[in-house]
Parts: structure tokens; sequence; C-alpha cells
């Protein structure tokens, strides 16, 4: 897709024909899943079990063991993902794509505080040792709206807000400018009032430095606002790509659309996706 | 001011845990009332004190001061079997609200053995049909099921006393948005078949505002603002922070 | 329900439901058992001495105290595959009749200390506030004295004998279980369905015996069966210092301390139970291992 802030350059990733699997000979969690992005933001929306936190974590390499992973084509500009070995990945990871995952309590250090934490990512990224770490870490800080943030650098996550933990998880995720930022179910564990706040802050920040997002969640309205295409995942395959929730023609994405309950149009019942239908259509293709 | 009316009349309810320095005030002086088959909706953001309300007004908390009325007739913090066949409630999680060793005839006898009532025969399958369940679930163990099928098994356990009142404690947050459609149609054809009066906890404004007749913010252990359904349709509060949440919800 | 349907005569409510000993063997269990080598063969260890001891009788080729004074401490042969003792008994006779003894120490201690330790345990996890308070101070007290000490005390009371050992071994070895299963009860007590049960109107007996105690089980009985293997030890400190089964019985530990003397020249006096003793509290272990990982997914290895 194009977007308006970008010369038509070679898209940041590529990947065709993904497939992912747990133990052996098992159902595939991701199915021949194709997917192009450019400098911009691309959504991937579906339920529990759709593949698409596990699409997230196949191209961050973030897999268990007991996950196989195949596809015709892997490409971080132009870079073939799929040929890297382990330590070429680490390299990778964190410096060139970035994951930022549902709840900062658990992907935040407990026992480290927030400063140090985000001085190692500088550290790591950037080759900042010591105080240019520590600068560079308040810098990035204060780019996320922390307020204060000197006094923040010496709390510890669990003596902060879910709200600024994700933006602390935002601030060490970008620091090193990372070309690709997948970011799984990022607001879901955050209260209502803030969300828009944190997303705002990660779409700044990301058009601020050129990168691309993937924006992994449940919430169609939320990524249909917030992402110029969505692909929406059902049982392991893309079933559609949408620019906006009008387009969408797939029965799955009609029936997860009027599912929701909307307050501008009340309805008396709600309406439920025809499961019959959708088997009927997952046993034809 | 006739009682007769209210399904739950609250009068100065307060919650304080902890003390001095730790001391924590949950919920601060609420006054509010239920009317009999209303569905009240109470929105508001973690912390706020609303599970804490209804943790209150089911008797799991024990340490509230002020006065709640169910049904016309005063409770105390520890409750009657009596008093509890009035009020049943269904909680968020259906992977934690089952226990994991009891087979699902076992979850929906579970309440009339403790109210020492009879179980007629059938009336487990009759239960499970009634939450649009095969009877044949009856033997199965809850990690057998999925997450919606779990809660409708929960709903079905909290229906088989019979409770003129029903309290909903975010009972579709821990489910895909197509399976809570499908809890929330269950919801409201139980609710017109058996004239209940629901109290639903939520922070979702969408579902809130299909649920309920009316709406109450919380935020800090009060009551904010109030409102009718089409409020959040027309994206209209009078308290800034229930504008604020209204439009934050909405993007 | 996919079990073909055999038995005509059972109807009703008792035809839904597959027969005890098929969904027994249908558990999830043994197939990951057989996933678990070295569980498995230290399950099939613990059989074997079960077995051993069951039909001490039959496989014990003499008696065991049959005493043949011209064959004393004679080195293992075929005759006598362990050799013999110093008053010319066979020692793998002696071995064979001293597992009974060590069977019946072990299940004894651990059929007395499981359901004390399981009852305190939750008792004070589930009430909390003073009766936690009290329950666990005695727990810890008894925590703190040494078993071999409290057996000495209890052998000089009453006399020495395997009943004795019993007691002292089970008076010191219920407060880790207690405290295991208090805090599983901590957690167990605050979970939604102990709460849904509340308010549903149970009370307190239903919730502690229906509720909490069921999912206290799985960890006691892990932490017993690796229990078991230091009871088997203590089994045998204690028939090593003579407070334990006496004389003539073939007590373990009583077979190492009367071997001792002669340990030097001739080895196998004191090795053979040495080995007895050390094939059963590590098969006891290894179990006890294998079965945290089948029934605890907290530890999983995956």
């Amino acid at each position: 897709m194009t977007v308006p802030d970008t010369k038509p350059a070679a898209p940041t990733l590529r990947v065709q024909g993904l497939n992912v699997r747990y133990g052996r000979g098992a159902l595939k969690a991701v199915n021949g899943v194709d997917l192009t992005l450019s400098a911009g933001r691309l959504g991937i929306v579906g339920e529990s079990g759709s593949g698409k936190s596990t699409v997230g974590r196949a191209l961050m390499r973030l897999l268990p063991p007991s996950a196989t992973v195949e596809a015709d084509l892997m490409e971080l500009e132009g870079r073939d993902l799929r040929k890297l070995n382990e330590r070429g990945f680490r390299k990778l990871r964190g410096k060139d794509m970035a994951l930022i995952m549902q709840d900062p309590r658990y992907s935040l250090n407990p026992v480290r505080s927030i400063g140090d934490q985000v001085a190692e990512a500088a550290n790591l990224h950037l080759g900042l040792k010591g105080r240019a770490a520590r600068n560079a870490a308040a810098e990035m800080l204060d780019r996320v709206r922390i307020r204060n943030v000197a006094s923040v650098m010496d709390l510890y996550p669990h003596q902060i807000s879910g709200g600024m933990g994700q933006r602390v998880m935002i601030a060490m995720m970008l620091i090193a400018r990372p070309r690709l930022v997948i970011a799984d179910e990022p607001t879901s564990a955050l209260d209502v009032s803030v969300r828009a706040e944190v997303l705002e802050l990660l779409d700044e920040l990301v058009r601020e430095q050129g990168s691309s997002l993937i924006l992994i969640s449940h919430d169609i309205r939320m990524v249909a606002a917030f992402c110029n295409e969505v692909a929406v995942m059902y049982k392991g395959r893309v079933v559609e790509m949408i620019q906006d929730l009008t387009q969408a023609k797939h029965i799955y994405t009609q029936g997860l659309l009027s599912a929701l309950p909307d307050p501008s149009n009340p309805v008396r019942r709600l309406h439920v996706p025809d499961r019959k239908r959708l088997e009927q259509m997952e046993a034809q293709s | 001011m006739s009682t007769k009316n209210h399904a739950i009349e609250v009068r100065g309810l307060d919650v304080v845990y902890g003390e001095g320095e730790h001391r924590n005030h949950v919920v601060r002086a609420l006054d509010f009332d239920v009317r009999r088959g209303e569905t009240l909706g109470i929105v508001g953001e973690s912390g706020c004190g609303k599970s804490t309300v209804l943790r209150c007004l089911t008797g799991l908390e024990r340490g509230w001061s002020g006065e709640i009325r169910v049904e016309g007739s005063p409770v105390s913090h520890r409750r009657t079997q009596e008093e509890l066949r009035r009020l049943q409630l269904v909680f968020q999680d259906p992977f934690a609200s089952l226990h994991p060793r009891h087979r699902i005839r076992r979850a929906i006898t579970e309440p009339l053995r403790c109210m020492g009532l009879a179980v007629r025969p059938g009336q487990v399958e009759d239960a499970l049909e009634q939450v649009g369940l095969p009877g044949s679930f009856a033997e199965r163990f809850p990690h057998e099921l999925s997450g919606g099928q779990r809660q409708r098994v929960a709903i079905a356990r909290a229906l088989v006393l019979n409770p003129p009142i029903l309290l909903l404690d975010e009972p579709t947050s821990a489910l895909d948005v197509s399976v809570q459609a499908e809890v929330l149609n269950l919801l409201s054809d139980k609710k017109d078949a058996e004239a209940l009066t629901y109290v639903m906890v939520s922070h979702d404004l969408s579902v809130i505002a299909h649920m309920c007749d009316r709406i109450l913010v919380m935020k800090d252990g009060r009551f904010v603002d109030e409102f009718a359904p089409e409020a959040i349709a027309a994206r209209r509060a009078t308290d800034p922070y229930a504008q604020h949440l209204i439009d934050a919800s909405f993007v | 329900m996919s079990a073909p349907s055999m038995s005509h005569t059972t109807e009703g409510a008792l035809s839904k439901r597959p027969n005890i000993a098929m969904r027994f063997l249908r558990h999830p269990f043994w197939g990951n058992l057989a996933r678990e080598p070295l569980g498995l063969t230290g399950f099939i260890l613990i059989g074997l001495l079960v077995l051993v001891a069951l039909f001490a009788p039959l496989l014990a080729p003499y008696s065991p105290n049959r005493q043949v004074l011209s064959d004393a401490l004679s080195a293992p042969s075929a005759a006598h595959w362990a050799g013999t003792d110093e008053f010319g008994r066979d020692i793998l006779s002696r071995l064979i009749w001293g597992s009974r003894l060590t069977l019946r120490t072990v299940l004894s201690v651990s059929a007395i200390v499981g359901p004390i330790g399981l009852i305190i345990g939750v008792v004070a996890g589930y009430f909390g506030g003073w009766t936690d308070t009290i329950l666990m101070r005695i727990t810890d007290i008894v925590l703190s004295f040494p078993s071999l000490v409290l057996a000495l005390a209890f052998a000089a009371a009453i006399g020495p004998g395997l009943n004795t050992a019993i007691i002292a071994i089970s008076l010191t070895s219920w407060p880790p279980i207690a405290r295991l299963a208090r805090a599983e009860t901590l957690v167990v007590r605050n979970s939604d369905y102990v709460s849904a049960a509340r308010v549903y109107g149970a009370g307190h007996l239903r919730l502690i015996a229906l509720y909490v105690t069921p999912m206290c089980i799985p960890s006691v009985v892990v932490r017993l069966t690796l229990n078991m293997a230091v009871i088997t030890l203590t089994a045998a400190s204690l028939g090593f210092l003579g407070l334990g089964a006496q004389p003539p019985a073939p007590e373990w530990g009583a077979m190492i301390s009367a071997g001792r003397q002669y340990m030097i020249d001739y080895w196998w006096v004191a090795v053979m139970p040495g080995i007895a003793i050390l094939l059963t509290s590590l098969s006891f272990n290894i179990a006890g291992d294998a079965l945290r990982d089948i029934l605890d997914p907290r530890h999983d290895r995956s």
C-alpha cells in the first residue's frame, strides 16, 4: 500500500507463504500468510487462536523450540531473515526490529530500575557506555512524555502504572530506531483512558523515525482506525486485507463487526457470526 | 418512597482497607438504588472500586460499613442462605471461576446441595440447555470447554438457584468478540425470560451501553456521573472524567 | 462418547460414564509417565521392591535367620549371591526380608504424616489469622527438632523398636507437608471458584473438604514420595544406631552397623545393605521428581 509521506522504495518487510506448526504433524497455527509492508502501519486482527500473535513472534523468531516455521520469502529491507543464524538474529532483534508486548508488568525486569533497563538498551544497540547511555535513556524517556524523568529512572517497574510502564517499554524498544516495530496487543492491558494516549505516542515516534509498524490486536475498530491496511486472520489464514471497515466483504470480518455492540446503533440482540457457514467455507477452501 | 420497587438499595457504603499510612479508602459513601427489572451498569477503570461494590453486595467483602438492602430487607456482613439465594454473581474469568476438578454436573448441582435443595433428575441437562449447551456436557471437566462455554456454565450455575438479582463482574472481558456477543445475547434472553435484575460492572463502555438502562461512572471510589446509554451514543457527559472516558473509548 | 458400549446391564446414569478401571487406565498420567524414561525407571524399581517385599518367603533362597557358622563371612558366590555375614546368614535373604521392614516404615510414616500435614496446613491456610499463626509456630518448633535426637529420647522412654522409629520419624516429618499444604491453600482460598462457592452458600467444612483439599493433594503426594527417600535414610540411620528394629530382624541400617567391624576385610557385609538403601532412596527420589513434572504444571520443562 502506498503511504503518502514515503517515496516508493522497496518494502520494509516482505513475507510470503509463512507457515507455522507446533509439534510434529499438528495443525498449522499459521497457514500461508503473505504480508508486505512499506513504511506505514499494518494491522493484524483476529480472535484468540487465529494465529495473529504467532505471526508476530515468528517474524521475531521468538517461538518456542517446538514450533517449526517455514516461508517462501521472509525479508527485512532486502535481507533474508531465514538465512540468519541465531547470533545474527540476536543483533537484529531490538536494533532493526522490536517487539512491544501486551503487559509491561511482565515484560519489564522487576528487579532493575527503569533507568538501568532503558540505559541497557542504549548500551546494547547504540554502543553507548555509562553516562552517555543514561543520557540517551533520559532523552528517550522524555520523548515518550514521562514527566520527572530523573526521578522515574530510579523507580522499579512495580512502582509505576501500566500506562507509564508501556511508555517505558516503547522507549526501550524504539531507542535503537528499529526499522520495524511489532506491537502485540500493546494497549489491551491498559485502562481505556490511557489507551489512546499510548497508541498516539507509538504512532508519533514510529512516524518520526520513518519505521514501519505492525499492530496486532483483537480490537478491529481500533486497528482499522489506526492502520493503513488491516489483515483479518481466521484460523491461521489471512481471510482478507482491507483499508477500512466499510470494505469488509468476507463473512468472517462482517460477522466480527456486527458482533460488536455499537452505542450509536443500539440493537436488542447482537449479531452472532454464522459459524456453520464459516466452517462450510473453510471446508471448501 | 416505596422501597418495593427497588431490588437493591445502598446507603453510605464505605470500604477501607488497611490502616495508618497504608489506609486505602476504596469505596466512599456510595448511595444508589437498583430498580426491579433494571440493568444498572457501573463503569470505571482498574482500581476505581467497582468490583468491590459487587463483592459487598454478595457478602464476599466483609469490611464494609453503611446500609445495604436487598429486596427491601437489610442484610448484614454475614449472609443467611435465604439472602444468598436472592443474589448471585458471575465472575470475569471463566477459566478461574469453575473448580478445575469438578465435572460440570457437579459445578451446577453444588449451589443446590449447599442450599440443602434436592436435585431433580434431568435438572442439570435442563440447566445446560437453558444456556444453549448440550446436556452431554454434564460429564465434562471445565478444561474440556472453551472460554465461552465455561462462561455459559457459570451463568447456568448462578441461575440454578433462581435468584431474582444477578451481578455481573465484567462477564465478557475475557472472551472473544464473537463469543462476547453470544454471551451478551444469552444474558439479555435470560433477563427477559425470568424478569431478572442485573448489576453489571465493566470497563467497556460499548458493552455497558448495549446492556444497561442506566449507567454510573465510578472514579476513586465515588460515582462521578450518571447517564442513559443514549448519552454514550451522543458522546455527551456532564463530568469531565466521564467525558474523557467516552472520548477515549471510541477513537 | 467414543467408548464401544459393551455392557447392556449398566443402564441409566451408569452407562454415561466409562467404568472406573477404564478411566484410570485412560488417564493422561500414564502417557506422560511413558515420556519420562528416568521417572518410569524409578516407578519400576519401587514396583519391584514392593513385589520383593510381598513375595519375600518365595524369593529368599534361605531363611534370613538361619545361622551356618562354618559359612561365616564367605564372599559373594553362586550359593550366596551377596555373601554371608558374621553368623553365616545369607545376606541376600536378609536384604529381601529387610525390604518388608523398610517398606513398612516408609508406608506407615507416609500414612501418618500425609493426612496430619495436610489437615494442619489446609486449616492454617484456610482460616488464616490466629489459627494460622498458632499452627505455623508449632510447625516451626517441630521443624527445628532433629529427628534422630527425638528418636533417641523416644527410645529411652518407650524402648527401641520399629514402632518407636515410625513414631519418631512421623513426629518430625509432618511440618514440611503442612507448610506446603498451607501455601497451596493460600492460593486456592483466594481463587474465583472458592469465592463463587461462598456466594452460593458453601460452608467452611464443605469448602475445605471438597474445594481446597483436592487442589492440595497432588503436590502433597509429590512431596510425600520425595520424602520417602528421606524416611528410608532416617530409618536406616535409626537402625544403625540400634534404635530401630531390634536384632535379629534384618533391618538394613542395623545390618550395616553389624557389618561395620568386618568391613575392611569383608566389604560385602556393609556394602550390600548400603546398595539396597541407596537404590531404594534413589528410586523414591526419581519417582517423586517424575510425579512432580507430571502432576504439577508449574514445573513444566518445555
